[in-house]
């Protein structure tokens, strides 16, 4: 069997953990954008959502697709402000479901999980932010990347040119590239891209 | 290069391995100016973690337990909060969402800002403003007393590209992203924006009280 540095990647399990975070067992990831937020039509939401993917596909073995009505890898979704910000009810405190509150404009803006956590790849983002395609807070595009990056396995990193950088940090999105470490971070998770395999 | 060179560079990567803060998950912030942070909470006070536990809260809609981080803290000092001492801190733990790592032994200091929770506790995510108490500016210490209270009621406006401008006379327009490409620039650890008598606002510096002249400045 010819060995092909594109598909080093075993089965046994759906991810693995590394330093750099965690990652998933297969190359290609299947994703559904479940809701839209406010504001914003459906159409400039998937382009943007496709835009962040190829960001993340450009420079690693991944392959996304989109799918409808079934079931899928990565799962994108928008939520309301949860009424109930405390924890004081104990059990059956269920916020928009996975037990963290998204709190209206500002302060926390979306979150994901990673491949090893028991929900892998849920993103949601905070439906009461003003979610913009331009430099007005804050940019779709720019928290989709962040948020994806998690989702495949990277984790925080404390510089601010990383889009993995937990805050929130303006760039122009069409000039957008991602920063030299983050390339090497992803692709040691991933590995790089295969030019040749690409559809 | 040696063995003896290349054993350093692995024991400094480890090291540096180490110092990364351990929330592991996804979170997108709001990136807030210090004063922002202070007056957006319920609860700012400035602490030292004793102990750490995991709790129980509850489960989510998949039937997973979600489970927190309990931190037990020794509270110095409260700039701003519930008449009673806050004892526990809650977050998520590092292997779920927007949580937060604290050091815990009870030998650094952190400033805490976060949610009240009622008798005692507070809820804190990693959007909120946690730092050691000892990377903050003499200036910011000195701002948690009375100076970023004096600013609640004005809005600090982020400037993410130039131009930018301010809509109303009660902002102040933070410019420290494209000044520093930063977000605790100058004016994050220097200034506070400070309503005056005619109710516009403007970046005050320094630590001292800010003088009546300037409190009184008719033309900004």
């Amino acid at each position: 069997m010819l060995h092909h540095p594109c598909y080093e990647i075993t089965d046994r399990a759906d991810y693995s953990i590394s330093p750099e975070g965690s990652k998933w067992n297969k190359h290609t990831l299947t994703y559904r954008i479940i809701n839209y937020p406010k504001g914003m039509t459906p159409s400039t939401v998937n382009g943007i959502i496709h835009d962040a993917v190829s960001i993340w596909s450009n420079v690693t073995s991944s392959i996304f697709q989109k799918v409808k009505g079934q079931d899928s890898d990565i799962k994108f979704s928008f939520w309301q402000l949860d009424k109930k910000l405390t924890w004081e009810g104990g059990s059956g405190v269920q916020y928009h479901g996975d037990g963290w509150p998204f709190d209206g404009p500002g302060h926390i803006l979306a979150h994901a999980f990673l491949p090893n956590s028991e929900t892998p790849a849920i993103i949601h983002f905070d439906k009461g932010e003003p979610w913009s395609t331009s430099y007005k807070v804050f940019n779709l595009l720019l928290v989709t990347i962040h948020e994806l990056g998690h989702s495949l396995g990277l984790w925080h990193f404390m510089s601010q040119n990383s889009i993995v950088y937990p805050r929130y940090v303006y760039q122009n999105p069409r000039t957008f590239h991602l920063d030299v470490d983050d390339i090497q971070k992803i692709q040691q998770l991933w590995g790089e891209r295969c030019s040749s395999e690409m559809p | 290069m040696g063995a003896a060179a290349r054993s350093l560079r692995l024991a400094l990567g480890l090291l540096l391995l180490g110092t990364l803060p351990r929330w592991a998950d996804a979170c997108s912030c709001s990136p807030v100016h210090p004063q922002q942070a202070f007056c957006n909470a319920d609860v700012v006070i400035r602490a030292k973690v004793v102990g750490e536990k995991e709790v129980g809260s509850g489960n989510d809609i998949y039937g997973n337990p979600i489970k927190r981080i309990e931190y037990e803290i020794k509270q110095i000092k409260m700039f701003k909060g519930p008449d009673k001492d806050i004892e526990f801190i809650y977050t998520a733990p590092s292997s779920a969402i927007c949580g937060v790592s604290l050091d815990v032994g009870g030998k650094k200091e952190y400033l805490i800002a976060g949610k009240a929770e009622g008798d005692g506790k507070m809820h804190v995510t990693l959007c909120d403003f946690i730092v050691p108490w000892d990377t903050l500016s003499t200036t910011q210490k000195k701002s948690l007393n009375h100076r970023y209270q004096m600013g609640c009621e004005c809005k600090i406006t982020r400037c993410p590209m130039i131009p930018c401008y301010i809509s109303s006379l009660d902002e102040c327009l933070w410019m420290d992203w494209v000044t520093e490409k930063s977000i605790s620039g100058h004016q994050a650890k220097f200034f506070a924006c400070i309503k005056r008598n005619d109710g516009s606002c403007a970046w005050y510096r320094g630590a001292a009280p800010p003088k009546q002249e300037f409190l009184d400045i008719e033309d900004p």
